[in-house]
């Protein structure tokens, strides 16, 4: 399979010190990807990289052959927080608000995912509880029609029926060669989700096959995650 | 650039709604209340007379001000990534910001000439609840708010921001940037029409190079914006 993704020596630094320190790798299309790491680690800032939000000191990505740098902003998917979105506006401007700027944006399975969700377009965003603030990042992120997802903490208040019924969720609402990358703490509820892991800790990455993890090792990625981070602390 | 414009107008109707409404309710009390309610003076009638001049007088105030805020409040909030998001270059949503500059700049011209002929009919020949006079012509006045003013801030905390010894220090080195510029500007004493255009380009010339360093390095060394 083509890469998809090619990272390439990338290494990125605030105020002279090293958050993500010459990391390369490849990822190829068509798959959810689950992005561990303890906090402060640099998975936001990975992300960010990758969705050309910030700029590599040293290195280069490339999406599907396209230095990332030379991609504009709007061909790929971030998946906003809760506390990014205008607390004013209704889910229904949320939504006018993409469809003005983003092409791929389709406002008709924006209204499909409320409904399912539950949401009301009419309601105000500032009146959503905490996890349906996160269905509407979700139903703005996977309006879309993109070959890039990233996802920072998707899904920290969402309720479980929908935890359970995500891959479902996803696979419906992505183009299928679409890539997913999703930064995560919540493992034990989302590991069904993710074709391959990459774990970061302090100065090195290891970017995992979950099938090798599951049939191979025997293990969860939960077990087999924190038994890499047990490893890296006793080191 | 007109769906920039309209979501930029949006936005600052939901900030603004309740500050004109506010506003709008006493410029209507003072429609409403009887020149003749003066020959009752009282301490009562004073106070809130005076209440109303002195809100006024803020009023226009803050909003002889909100300009300059309106160019840099967006990089100070959480909600930047949802704008960020779309892709837009920051250059046409200055420009978007201008143009409703000079809408707030209107509104408060109208706030002040209305409450100026409101809080007359209760003046008395010593006493003037509320006047304006101002001490540069209308177009002056119009290009300083609007565009000059806000265009030099919004410069300064740029390029602080993306200076590697005040990004950290953002608030003072925009200050340090304003008082520079305001320095090298009291060198000049530019009149009539040479000063408006001088003023119209410098203004355009800094919008767009300050969209250029939001596009191209506003982020780079922000890790929690």
């Amino acid at each position: 399979m083509d890469d998809f993704i090619r990272i390439e020596g990338i290494s990125k630094k605030y105020d002279n010190k090293y958050v993500i320190k010459d990391v390369s790798m490849s990822i190829p299309s068509g798959r959810i990807i689950g992005l561990l790491g303890d906090n402060g680690i640099g998975k936001t800032t990975l992300l960010r990289l990758l969705g050309n939000l910030q700029k590599p000191d040293e290195g280069e990505i490339r999406v599907d052959n396209t230095p990332v740098t030379q991609m504009k902003i709007k061909d790929i998917v971030y998946l906003l927080e809760p506390s990014n979105i205008y607390d004013w506006m209704k889910i229904k401007e949320a939504i006018a608000f993409y469809s003005d700027f983003q092409a791929d944006f389709d406002k008709e399975k924006a209204l499909r995912i409320c409904r399912e969700f539950g949401l009301d377009p009419n309601a105000k965003i500032t009146r959503l509880s905490k996890g349906n603030k996160e269905k509407v990042c979700l139903m703005l992120a996977f309006s879309r029609n993109a070959k890039l997802y990233l996802m920072d903490e998707p899904m920290g208040g969402i309720d479980p029926t929908l935890k359970k019924n995500i891959k479902k969720f996803i696979l419906e609402n992505i183009p299928t060669d679409a890539t997913i990358i999703m930064a995560t703490h919540l493992l034990k509820d989302l590991e069904v989700l993710f074709d391959q892991i990459i774990i970061m800790r302090a100065g090195k990455i290891i970017y995992v096959d979950t099938d090798e993890i599951r049939e191979t090792r025997n293990q969860s990625i939960d077990e087999y995650y924190s038994e890499v981070m047990e490893n890296a602390a006793d080191n | 650039m007109l769906q920039i414009i309209k979501w930029e107008f949006v936005k600052q109707f939901h900030r603004l709604k309740w500050i004109f409404l506010f506003f709008a309710v006493i410029l209507l009390s003072l429609a409403l209340l009887p020149a003749s309610w003066f020959e009752t003076e009282n301490d009562a009638t004073s106070m809130i007379l005076m209440f109303f001049s002195l809100t006024l007088m803020f009023g226009t105030l803050g909003l002889s001000l909100y300009p300059m805020y309106n160019m840099i409040s967006d990089f100070r909030k959480k909600t930047y990534t949802m704008d960020r998001i779309t892709g837009r270059s920051h250059i046409p949503v200055f420009f978007a910001k201008i143009i409703i500059n000079l809408a707030v700049f209107f509104l408060a011209a109208g706030l002040v000439y209305t409450g100026t002929i409101m809080l007359d009919k209760f003046s008395t020949e010593t006493l003037h609840y509320f006047t304006f006079t101002p001490n540069k012509p209308y177009l002056a006045i119009m290009l300083e708010m609007v565009l000059l003013y806000p265009a030099i801030l919004l410069f300064c905390y740029m390029s602080a921001s993306t200076n590697r010894y005040f990004r950290n220090h953002r608030t003072i080195g925009t200050f340090i940037g304003v008082a520079v510029v305001s320095i090298i500007a009291s060198f000049f004493h530019l009149s009539g029409t040479v000063y408006y255009v001088v003023g119209l380009i410098i203004g355009i010339i800094l919008i767009i190079a300050s969209g250029r360093m939001a596009d191209q390095r506003f982020e780079q060394h922000v890790y929690n914006y």
